[in-house]
């Protein structure tokens, strides 16, 4: 899990040591003390949660919890934590957006459980599984993208992707018909590099097979190595469709 | 003001031209993008750049013609402008043989754009 980070709202400094030294075994973290110093820091990197105080200086937690929605900062679960913590407190937060809340004085074990449970099921697979339907997006590979994106950015990035790529696999099927094989290659050679890139593991596969086939003057059962792409490509759209942020 | 490094995209697929741009642009760095070699040689006469990342899989003009005829422009400067290749690999070139061409370096497909960033960042001095 240390590969996973967290980040840790709070402007009480103690709070803040006993957080990092409950989580610091077990995951990257980095600290802010306030709502602005938090949004600051969302924006220039990951977070697989935040853990976030409410009463705060310049920028209490439910502000900021507001920006971040507004501004789609980040599809990671906020998880409110508070001194406030009788029941009415309780759903007033859940109320305004936050994905969970905990009551101060946190146990530790509570804590990492919490943190567990929101961790691995944000690395889950989202979206039910029908028969005909398997995921084919490498999410640690968007994470990753999200480093130095916007989310609209990615977003821009993949719809441009899958119009690209419906428009490859168009352009083989009429290669293919047209028996003008040499050209192929050019058409998969992108399909493979940008479906690597941005983590369409499936499709990225195929056009690695199908690219090896034509290289090898192998030209027998193409179409269906086209049909395959087709496919693919079909389920990588759903997939997409079915993240958050599209 | 901070002496802002200019790179040079040349690549066919905008999706990764705007990936690559995304991820440069976060680094601060200048980015013009062209589509293939003949582009890149058309940028050149008119503009200086600190580096070019180049496709080698590109119509009209590939990487690799394209990094030749760089490298016996008559200007001295630009004829020595840092090239790193992005490249599917599709020929099985080896960094001896890019070398050879005159590529500095290469970034191989799928990208990896903490390395890629890595790579331009050694080749501007940054």
């Amino acid at each position: 899990m240390k590969n996973k980070r967290v980040l840790i709202v709070d402007d009480n400094a103690l709070n803040r040591k006993v957080f990092e030294n409950i989580i610091g075994y077990s995951y990257l973290f980095d600290v802010a003390t306030n709502g602005l110093e938090a949004i600051d820091l969302i924006k220039r990197a990951h977070y697989d949660i935040i853990l976030m105080d409410i009463q705060m200086p310049k920028l209490d937690g439910i502000s900021a919890l507001k920006i971040i929605k507004a501004e789609n900062l980040t599809l990671s679960p906020i998880i409110a934590i508070s001194a406030y913590s009788n029941q009415a407190d309780r759903d007033y937060f859940l109320s305004t957006g936050f994905d969970d809340f905990m009551a101060k004085p946190v146990r530790p074990r509570d804590l990492l459980e919490a943190i567990h449970h929101y961790v691995s099921k944000s690395t889950m697979v989202e979206g039910n599984t029908g028969t005909e339907h398997y995921s084919d997006l490498d999410e640690s590979i968007m994470e990753k993208l999200m480093k130095y994106n916007t989310i609209e950015n990615i977003k821009t990035v993949y719809l441009d992707f899958l119009e690209e790529a419906e428009g490859l696999v168009e352009e083989i099927k009429y290669l293919i018909e047209n028996n003008t094989f040499s050209e192929i290659h050019e058409k998969l050679h992108i399909l493979k590099g940008n479906s690597g890139t941005l983590g369409a593991q499936k499709l990225f596969k195929a056009s690695v097979i199908f690219e090896n086939k034509i290289k090898n003057a192998d030209f027998e059962g193409i179409m269906q190595e086209n049909l395959l792409l087709e496919k693919h490509l079909i389920a990588f759209r759903k997939n997409l469709e079915e993240q958050k942020i599209f | 003001m901070i002496d802002q490094k200019r790179v040079l995209v040349a690549e066919d697929s905008s999706v990764i031209t705007n990936l690559t741009k995304n991820v440069l642009l976060f680094e601060k760095f200048h980015i013009t993008s062209v589509k293939n070699g003949q582009q890149v040689l058309n940028k050149l006469q008119k503009e200086n750049f600190d580096l070019i990342l180049m496709d080698i899989n590109m119509p009209i003009m590939d990487g690799v013609e394209c990094a030749k005829a760089i490298r016996t422009l008559e200007n001295k400067e630009k004829a020595s402008i840092p090239i790193v290749a992005i490249t599917g690999n599709y020929k099985n070139y080896t960094l001896d043989d890019f070398k050879k061409i005159g590529i500095n370096d290469y970034v191989q497909k799928p990208l990896d754009y903490d390395l890629l960033l890595s790579t331009v960042k050694k080749y501007t001095n940054r």
